[in-house]
């Protein structure tokens, strides 16, 4: 089943440049999707589309079955948003700002404080939830928000940028608790991010985005077969020739394009013939960031 | 009234408390207008006419309305009755104009607003909840400075006209009948701000030219150009609410999301 549909939705601010440019994605309930693509690109402003917050130019969209621009209380009631636009209030405490969320989202008092309890442990965020929000750290805020984001448990989870300004360790934690929530509860993911390496580890599914145009969406072995990606050879020494199939040349070596397994043995023979060392070979598949600016450098050219 | 929007009220009228950008100048302005400026002048009644330069005119109305009154009893009728109803609109004009803007345009400025449209409210009910939780502090503000300048004057009444003097139709009309609709016009053009300005501060300026046209009126009273009167109060309310009606269902159109963040 299909929890986000999007169907040609753009927006302009100025009636003049589309900020997104009839964007169609289909995601699946209990997909982690990675939204990718520079600062600008369209991710916020997708995210405010899908939540009501701006007013699409064209098209639709649709989340559970909920038109965006008629149903956005009932949106809110099933989706958790966190985005770097959305803060925390800074005169009330984590804990302060968590009750009145709670609230606003119609939950049992009790519930809202041993939910709020459980997600400030799992943040670690237990030690400053009764400091006021002004007195905490970037990453501490960006934690509260997250906290904020899982209170109602939504089934639709909206991140942007969720690790950014976060310690490794705290990334971690927020990284576990997001993989947790889509095995565990079947939670809806949409992620975006612009670190390649981070959606990578999380993401199920991909689309990537550039200037409020989708360049390409799907599994990591779809958007592979529509590159038509191929396999690669790195070898790293010293003295290695030139071959016509050079990918690029590497800090101590060289990587190829080869099609299959049994070229490596003719490749390695006729850098040792021709006076190269050999320290290390190794065929490598495409990595998601090679796949993201495979087709970046399509729309580039 | 739904909860949610209970909620909003408290976390608006709880967030108002705790800044103090927001409680000084609603602590100092009353005080001013309630309690400083009206004993100076019970204080300073005792002096004669001398002091009240440039009012030659409105004194010159009063003494032949009110020829059996000494000159302190002149001084406190006039201010009390003429001047002081007008200087008093000030309180909930400046009183809604720094909650609102806190309510308003401060959401915006620290990025909370968006947070909060991302609950499951309608817009329209956030729009209630706002207006509610501007309106009943900044008109309970009202209600306590009307209160404790009541008290003041009749200080002065004791001492000067030896009863109370203090509330007369004059002022009852003025607090439930105009204040109420000052209040209401303060809001709705600080909710027409909000969608331009971008801090608290934009915002306040912005919504500073509601004070021209009680300025004015302070101007032609001083002046004697009219004397204030209940038909005037009346009429000026009523005419006030009418403009409110207007301008709140302008601003109710421009409240939306896209505005707002």
């Amino acid at each position: 089943m299909d929890v986000i549909e999007i169907t040609d939705l753009t927006k302009s601010y100025d009636h003049k440049l589309n900020a997104l440019d009839s964007i169609s994605l289909s995601i699946r309930k209990g997909e982690i999707f990675g939204f990718l693509g520079p600062n600008g690109s369209g991710k916020t402003t997708t995210v405010r589309l899908l939540n009501g917050i701006l007013t699409p130019t064209s098209g639709h969209a649709r989340i559970l079955g909920m038109d965006i621009k008629t149903k956005q209380a009932e949106i809110h009631r099933l989706s958790g948003v966190m985005t770097e636009t959305a803060l925390m209030y800074e005169n009330l405490t984590g804990m302060e700002n968590l009750m009145f969320f709670g609230r606003m989202f119609s939950m049992p008092l009790q519930e809202i404080k041993d939910r709020s309890a459980s997600l400030l442990e799992a943040l670690e965020l237990t030690d400053s939830a009764d400091k006021k929000v002004k007195a905490y750290s970037t990453g501490m805020k960006r934690r509260l928000s997250i906290a904020r984001a899982l209170l109602h448990r939504p089934e639709i989870l909206f991140l942007d940028e969720p690790t950014a300004g976060l310690d490794p360790e705290s990334a971690l934690n927020v990284t576990k608790l997001v993989k947790q929530l889509s095995i565990e509860s079947g939670v809806t993911v949409f992620l975006c991010t612009h670190q390649l390496k981070y959606a990578e580890e999380i993401c199920t599914s991909y689309g990537f985005i550039h200037k409020g145009k989708i360049l390409g969406a799907g599994t990591f072995n779809e958007l592979l077969t529509m590159k038509n990606s191929k396999k690669y050879l790195e070898v790293r020494g010293k003295n290695i020739p030139d071959f016509p199939n050079l990918e690029k040349r590497l800090d101590t070596g060289i990587r190829l394009s080869i099609n299959t397994g049994d070229e490596v043995s003719g490749i390695l023979t006729k850098i040792i013939r021709e006076g190269g060392e050999v320290y290390e070979a190794k065929q490598v598949h495409w990595d998601l960031e090679d796949l993201y600016f495979s087709f970046q450098k399509e729309v580039q050219s | 009234m739904k909860p949610a929007q209970i909620t909003i009220i408290k976390k608006d009228i709880k967030e108002i408390i705790s800044s103090k950008q927001t409680m000084i100048p609603m602590i100092i302005l009353p005080v001013i207008f309630a309690v400083i400026l009206p004993i100076g002048l019970l204080f300073g009644a005792q002096f004669g006419m001398e002091g009240m330069n440039g009012m030659d005119q409105l004194i010159e109305t009063f003494k032949e309305s009110f020829g059996t009154h000494s000159d302190a009893q002149l001084i406190i009728e006039m201010t009390m009755n003429y001047m002081f109803p007008l200087l008093f609109l000030l309180i909930p004009v400046m009183t809604t104009s720094i909650i609102g803007a806190g309510s308003f345009v401060g959401e915006k400025e620290r990025k909370t607003m968006e947070s909060l449209l991302y609950t499951p409210i309608t817009v329209k009910e956030l729009f209630i909840a706002k207006i509610v939780g501007v309106a009943i502090p900044a008109y309970i503000i009202t209600l306590i400075s009307s209160m404790v300048f009541g008290i003041v004057m009749n200080v002065g009444g004791w001492i000067y006209f030896g009863k109370m003097i203090f509330p007369n139709l004059k002022w009852i009309l003025l607090i439930l009948w105009v204040c109420p609709a000052v209040t209401l016009l303060g809001l709705s053009f600080m909710v027409l701000v909000s969608a331009k300005a971008k801090t608290f501060q934009d915002a306040q300026q912005m919504s500073g030219m509601i004070i021209l046209p009680i300025i004015f009126f302070l101007i032609g009273q001083m002046t004697g150009l009219f004397m204030l009167n209940e038909v005037i109060l009346f009429g000026a309310g009523a005419f006030l609410y009418a403009l409110d009606y207007f301008l709140m269902r302008n601003a109710t159109k421009r409240f939306v999301p896209e505005k707002l963040v």
